[in-house]
């Protein structure tokens, strides 16, 4: 008797059988079980596994956080790379007293001065410094280059019809000035290239410093920062 | 109609794999930061060659006997000096964080003016200095960006080299210059047939080339008066002189700075700016617009740089610090475990030699199935052995029923995933010492003896076993059995030691059922069950000990897909049994011991540190390519001698042939990357609360899942249980 009593409650035990064919479970009876066995008052276990959100909220919100980590991340990337590789090389003009020199080839940044406005003292004239190019305007600081215009005078009044008629057409100014720096440029890359070899620039220094002319003009006739030789000049990464 | 239903079909739009592009992002922001960072220090692209004197026929005589100021714009050839009783002083190299402000004082309180000929790698750091230098009415020159002789560069160097310093100049002080000094410059007749043609491409670039034409020779320190002397010009004449603020300790040069400013300003003589000496309007030009913006940007992306590379390198070094004291205490402790417990006349207590229930859950473990449970009986404790197969498709259950041994117990349910199978099997079990096993493990026939050996201890509730990889031939196997001798079993006397083991092996663990019911058994809260439960049984304020003589073989994965989805899931799982667990930090008693403990080391170690590991590689790599290669590589040495040190002591501790150790270098290189992208991507599924494919939907008691939740997946029928 106490046998089949002690037999029939261990079969009460949800799962536990003498069927060894006996394929059903009781889920139900083992999370009973469980829950029985959870009798030190802890709270409830949660309905998820831990950290999993159901909703998506957390989900969304980090996503919003990581793209835009991601988009600072590639913008300081950016900004390095732009402000590192597109540079100005020349300095901007520098009027000076002292004995003649040549014409003063006038490859500068003009910053916010417009076409032909005045010097300023700090000397931020206008980029268009070059005093032949400018017959229009009345450079009081380009006086001190005027001397410097005899000896290259007849380079002078072409540069300055040329300068004239580049006034009024930007572009082709421009594109004009574009291609003679290409020259301009280019001859004193064989110079240091080659400190060997012959000092090639002082001989297209003459032909150069003619050709250098309109290129003043056609930047004083732009607003933008950009200077025409900037093509020639920004150094390839 | 259908129009609808094909709307209904059409797959969601696809999302960026933000997961795997937001870390590649990140790690080229941080090598440019790096890079960025090594170019303003000049570790990259600095060219220190300087050239030997050469011959002067080809620089024309007017410059060589001419002034010091050359003006080769335009192709001319002028030279101009400066006139009587004015002194132009000239400084190099700056500006210096701490011998600039100092010339900038003793200039300011003797109403004197100078020209400084900044680099710019030094604008770019200490940008406030050239702002004060403009302020206070000074005058800036170039002096190229990273110092390099011009005369061995090409003209797209030099050009580079010109903008980028306008580019710092017009970021740190808004404007640009027209003035240049060659490095390594001297007087106007040291100009020579390799300067020459430099100077004339600066001067078409519009710059005017200042030389000197006294030279101080402050920089060989050769004392204050000795200074003095060699810069004061001789009667009344003008000069040009050549001194630094930078690149050593200027101390000499500001003392007699402060005598000869007085002096000569007694002798009439005035200083001032180049231009102002020379009567031109001024050499800065300010810059707006684009151009000033740009160079705000740049100094900002330098000083960026600097500032977290900084923080970067301190948290390293910090890091660096614990990994070294954790592998040293990992040491002095194991040592001691190992020891105690082998010295003669150690036993936890009286021999236990009560039979013991052993818990197999097993999922589609036909392969193995049988050499598990013949091993099982083989061994030489009396046990009872229970096999839940929690639904396999292939057949175990029926292979184990065949087998027909006495003692082994087959119970079949529904897949419910592991915790369920051994919550299963523990309700069934009919002793109280409970082992728990992989379906894929084989035990040796001691094994269960020395697994509860440690039970007659009463404050015991858990014993770890010594789990070990059987497939060690492969290279990924070796990889693995390093790992396993050297971590798993390592660790595992250090945490016995100092009571806070975070995990038992699924593979080989043993409990006491009593310890077992009062945690509320196995846990899916998370995918490392076995991690949960321990860390459950410390709370409770349960011994867990480590027995080294109760080996355990397991099959380790063999591919990288099925390691990677083991270690996704271990690495999840612990993160989740921390946070489980984590209100064990200000509890008292036994819970507080190891929450305060066990926590932040197991935390620090396996969840936080290995998140820096990619800078450690990366900056590896830098160091490599730019930096100082010799002294990186010995570094690097030095790191693994000291992880060769510590596997070889692993192995002599457990009697394994060194020999797998061979393959420690390489772990090195390859298997630690894979786990903190492992590490990485469980962090990243633990922050947006994903759910993995592996957990289930909790059984509330409702037939099936609700309609709308995700459906239960199946795991995949190739799949292994997780070995532990």
């Amino acid at each position: 008797m106490c046998v089949h009593m002690n037999i029939w409650r261990e079969d009460a035990q949800p799962g536990h059988t003498h069927d060894p064919n006996e394929v059903t479970v009781q889920l139900d009876g083992a999370g009973r079980q469980l829950a029985e066995l959870l009798d030190r008052g802890e709270r409830p276990a949660p309905d998820t596994p831990v950290f999993v959100d159901e909703t998506g909220r957390r989900g969304r919100t980090y996503r919003t956080l990581g793209v835009l980590v991601g988009l600072a991340c590639a913008g300081y990337a950016a900004v390095i790379a732009v402000t590192l590789f597109s540079g100005n090389a020349g300095a901007p003009w520098l009027p000076l007293d002292g004995p003649p020199e040549g014409r003063p080839a006038g490859k500068v940044e003009p910053s916010q001065v417009p076409a032909g406005q005045e010097a300023v003292p700090g000397g931020s004239t206008a980029p268009a410094a070059d005093p032949a190019g400018e017959p229009g305007t009345d450079p009081s600081t380009g006086t001190s280059a005027d001397p410097g215009a005899d000896p290259s005078a007849t380079p002078d009044a072409e540069g300055r019809e040329r300068a004239d008629r580049a006034g009024g057409q930007d572009e082709p100014a421009r594109g004009g000035a574009a291609s003679t720096p290409g020259r301009t440029g280019g001859t004193p890359d064989s110079g240091p290239e080659q400190p060997a070899g012959p000092v090639g620039p002082a001989e297209p220094s003459g032909p150069g410093t003619a050709t250098a002319e309109p290129p003043p003009p056609a930047p004083s006739a732009a607003t933008g920062e950009t200077v025409p030789l900037t093509p020639a000049e920004s150094p390839a990464p | 109609m259908s129009r609808g239903r094909r709307a209904r079909a059409r797959t969601p739009r696809r999302k960026l794999p933000l997961r795997y592009l937001l870390p590649l992002v990140l790690l080229v922001a941080l090598s440019a930061m790096l890079m960025l960072r090594g170019y303003v220090h000049s570790e990259i692209l600095a060219d220190h060659r300087v050239r030997p004197p050469a011959p002067t026929d080809r620089v024309p005589q007017k410059i060589l006997d001419g002034g010091p100021v050359i003006d080769t714009r335009g192709g001319g050839e002028q030279s101009l000096r400066v006139p009587d009783r004015r002194l132009v002083l000239t400084f190099d190299d700056g500006p210096d964080p701490e011998w600039t402000p100092k010339v900038l004082d003793v200039l300011r309180e003797h109403h004197a003016h100078a020209v400084f000929f900044v680099t710019g790698t030094m604008t770019s750091r200490h940008p406030e200095l050239v702002r004060r230098m403009v302020a206070e009415g000074h005058e800036v020159g170039l002096h190229t960006f990273n110092h390099p002789d011009l005369s061995y560069q090409s003209t797209d160097r030099i050009d580079r080299e010109l903008s980028q310093s306008q580019l710092a100049l017009s970021g740190a002080a808004g404007i640009r210059t027209s003035l240049f000094r060659p490095p390594y410059s001297s007087f106007a007749d040291a100009m020579d047939n390799r300067s020459w043609p430099v100077t004339r491409y600066v001067g078409s670039r519009g710059y005017l080339t200042v030389v000197n034409d006294t030279d101080s020779e402050d920089w060989r320190r050769p004392g204050v008066d000795e200074i003095i002397r060699r810069a004061t010009p001789e009667g009344t004449g003008g000069a040009l002189v050549l001194m630094h603020d930078s690149g050593g300790d200027r101390a000499q040069t500001v003392a007699a700075l402060d005598r000869f400013l007085p002096e000569l300003q007694a002798r009439g003589y005035r200083f001032d700016n180049l231009t102002d000496a020379l009567g031109a309007p001024s050499a800065h030009t300010p810059v707006t617009g684009l151009g000033l913006w740009k160079g705000k940007a740049w100094i900002w992306a330098v000083t960026a740089s600097d500032s977290v590379t900084g923080v970067l390198v301190v948290c390293l070094a910090v890091i660096g610090v614990l990994v070294l004291g954790r592998f040293a205490l990992m040491l002095l402790l194991s040592g001691a475990h190992a020891r105690r417990v082998r010295r003669r006349g150690f036993s936890w207590g009286p021999p236990v030699t009560a039979p013991v229930s052993v818990l197999v859950p097993a999922y589609n473990e036909a392969k193995c199935i049988e050499n598990t449970v013949r091993s099982l009986m083989a061994g030489d404790h009396p046990i009872e052995v229970i096999v839940v197969d929690d639904g396999s498709t292939d057949g175990t259950a029926r292979l184990v029923e065949e087998m027909r041994l006495p003692g082994v117990r087959v119970i079949r349910q529904h897949n419910g995933g592991k915790p369920a199978a051994l919550n299963r099997g523990l309700a069934n079990a009919r002793h109280e010492l409970v082992v728990m096993m992989d379906g894929d493990t084989v035990f040796e026939p001691s094994t269960v003896r020395e697994l509860v050996q440690p039970f007659a201890d009463p404050r015991v509730g858990a014993v770890a076993g010594n789990a070990k990889v059987g497939n060690r031939d492969s290279l990924i196997g070796a990889w693995q059995h390093i790992e396993y001798v050297m971590g798993f079993n390592l660790d595992r006397r250090m945490y016995d030691v100092l009571r806070c083991m975070p995990t038992i092996p699924g593979a080989v663990g043993a409990f006491r059922r009593g310890a077992l019911e009062r945690v509320g058994g196995m846990s899916d809260d998370t995918l490392a069950e076995d991690t949960d439960v321990t860390m459950a049984l410390h709370r409770d304020g349960w011994r867990v000990v480590y027995a080294e003589n109760a080996r355990a073989w397991t099959e380790a994965p063999e591919t990288v897909q099925q390691l990677w989805s083991q270690r996704y899931r271990w690495s999840y799982g612990t993160m989740q049994a921390i946070w489980k667990h984590r209100r064990a930090v200000v509890e008292r008693g036994p819970s507080g011991r190891f929450g305060r403990i066990g926590l932040p080391l197991v935390s620090l170690f396996m969840v936080l540190a290995p998140l820096l590991a990619p800078l450690i590689d990366v900056f590896l790599l830098y160091g490599l390519v730019f930096g100082p290669t010799g002294r990186t590589v010995l570094a690097w040495c030095g790191v693994l001698a000291v992880q060769l040190v510590c596997a070889a002591y692993a192995f002599r501790l457990d009697k394994e042939r060194m020999t797998h150790l061979l393959s420690l270098p390489l772990q090195q290189l390859l298997y630690r990357q894979l786990m903190y992208v492992v590490l990485l991507q469980s962090w990243i599924t633990a922050l947006t609360g994903g759910r993995l494919r592996w957990q289930k939907l909790r059984r509330t008691g409702a037939v099936g899942a609700a309609p709308g939740l995700i459906p239960t997946p199946r795991p995949a029928p190739r799949e292994r249980r997780p070995v532990g």
